[in-house]
């Protein structure tokens, strides 16, 4: 019988990462002269590549979404039943004296209790003004859900006891709401904007760091290369650069030059001198958080802050000069 | 330690968000964490899976069990960058407990199995090499199975395997060449 090479051993064990950096190089220089060893490393190679190219049935992309929409609500049931059963013993004692309480007085107030349910639920938790063509759907449940696939719709959210939360679905991920009145643009299966008019939401899409939206702000998905949204004819025509970045905030221009009235009734920035020198300090905050240059804005929000100590917007620079910046 | 083997494509890695900082997130609740779990891992796990367990319909369940497992248990997750092995090591012991299940659902209903058994023994014996390969795969242990599926199609390293498995790395080793002995005894008992 043909004796083997006493080397053989070695050929899987460089497959299987146990040899060192010169053991392996001292084997694969073996390989070149050693029949046995050089037909067994392709033989596991061939074995190897055969594994890979085993056929399976993968599921269809249906299957795979319809799958993904179970797990997460699967996990977001179990998060709020393991959020609310994290009750301490003292809670629950609490809980059960004032839900006597609330006996006593239901007793008392039946009637009138009775008829602000009922116009609790006339109520709808949600209301949706969509653009003509919008695709988007409604799901109620402790965790109201609206699914928005393309367009434009303008959500009104109202609290009520029974929704503990109301999350916005968009293709590329889901906006949380905290009590708000915002609207949400999808196109092509992306997030193109959404604009926050009341309240706060926080933005959570794949591959982006979540972002946290107030009123009167706006985000817009900027891709590569592209440049600032163009102006709308209404903004350009009502003053240019100024009102038009305001404008992105307060998506109208009405609302823009509201922001820029001063308690006088006075147009900012109309009389030059002080108050111009403080709106272009504020719009050259605002267009370096737009091009994305936060150490430059919070550095420039510090100097606003020195130089204009009693200034109009010295609330919102203070919040851009404290705020943490992410690595 | 450096292996020998053809690289295998990995998940593309998302640049923002390792899977560390995924499972922060999903450990503090956030579901859109877990769809981007989901998203990376899905393909992957369903192949190795499909593999592991030879019926399509355990495939799903295991899959859609993993995730769950996995994000009801991320305040555990143990900080590493690659969530590979931990991910792959629930799938394993899912993939184990349905097995196991099987097995006994098997033998309490002898007569049904042995028909079962015997209708796929009488498949026709003229056999590509692809379905050499497929049966020899089903032929070994899951142990053995499991093993192989991951160092050889996941591109698992022998140390990942080894934490994904909760075994010593020398039982790795170990399985993975009495696995490829195993391989190459049937696909040659087959041809014959």
């Amino acid at each position: 019988m043909k004796k083997r090479c006493s080397r053989l051993w070695a050929v899987e064990a460089a497959r299987d990462g146990r040899l060192g950096g010169l053991e392996r190089d001292e084997m694969h220089r073996h390989l070149a002269d050693c029949a046995d060893c050089a037909a067994h490393a392709a033989w596991l190679a061939d074995l190897g590549r055969g594994l890979r190219a085993l056929p399976f049935a993968d599921m269809s992309q249906l299957a795979a979404r319809r799958q993904r929409a179970q797990l997460l609500g699967a996990f977001n049931e179990w998060v709020l039943r393991t959020s609310t059963a994290r009750r301490s013993v003292w809670g629950r004692v609490a809980f059960g004296a004032a839900a006597l309480v609330l006996c006593a007085a239901g007793l008392r107030l039946g009637p009138r209790l009775w008829r602000m349910r009922e116009a609790v639920t006339e109520t709808p938790v949600v209301e949706v003004q969509a653009d003509p063509g919008a695709r988007w759907s409604q799901h109620t449940g402790p965790v109201h859900r609206v699914e928005i696939l393309e367009g434009e719709v303008f959500l009104r959210i109202r609290r009520t006891p029974s929704v503990a939360r109301v999350v916005i679905t968009v293709p590329d991920g889901e906006i949380e709401d905290f009590g708000t009145a915002l609207s949400v643009k999808v196109q092509k299966e992306e997030t193109a904007k959404v604009s926050v008019a009341e309240g706060e939401v926080e933005l959570r899409l794949h591959g982006r760091p979540s972002v946290d939206l107030r009123a009167g702000e706006t985000w817009y998905a900027r891709r590569p290369g592209e440049s600032q949204p163009t102006l709308p004819p209404e903004v350009a025509s009502a003053g240019g650069e100024r009102v038009h970045l305001e404008a992105q905030r307060a998506r109208t221009v009405g609302l823009a030059k509201k922001k820029y009235r001063r308690p006088d009734n006075t147009d900012v920035g109309a009389d030059g001198g002080q108050e111009q020198a403080e709106d272009s300090a504020y719009v050259a905050i605002i267009e370096l958080l737009d091009a994305g240059k936060t150490t430059e804005a919070q550095a420039a929000a510090r100097a606003y802050l020195q130089r204009f100590p009693e200034g109009l917007r010295r609330v919102e620079i203070s919040r851009i000069a404290a705020a943490k910046v992410e690595p | 330690m450096k292996t020998d083997r053809e690289s295998v494509a990995s998940p593309p890695p998302c640049p923002e968000i390792a899977d560390r900082e995924i499972f922060t997130r999903i450990a503090r609740g956030e579901v859109s964490a877990l769809a981007v779990l989901y998203e990376r891992y899905r393909g992957p796990l369903f192949r190795f899976v499909s593999h592991a367990t030879k019926h399509a319909s355990d495939a799903e369940d295991i899959v859609q069990s993993t995730f769950l497992v996995a994000a009801r248990t991320a305040r555990s997750y143990d900080g590493r960058a690659n969530a590979r092995p931990w991910i792959f090591g629930i799938a394993s012991r899912l993939v184990h407990r349905r097995l196991r299940t099987r097995a006994r659902w098997l033998r309490t209903f002898g007569e049904l199995a042995r028909r079962f058994r015997g209708a796929y023994h009488d498949a026709p014996r003229h056999l590509s090499l692809r379905n050499e390969l497929t049966r020899a795969l089903e032929g070994l242990s899951e142990a053995k199975r499991v093993t192989i599926l991951l160092a050889e199609v996941e591109g698992m390293s022998c140390e990942e395997i080894a934490s994904a498995l909760r075994v010593p790395v020398g039982t790795v080793w170990t399985r993975l060449h009495h696995a490829r002995l195993e391989l190459r005894d049937a696909i040659q008992r087959g041809r014959s």
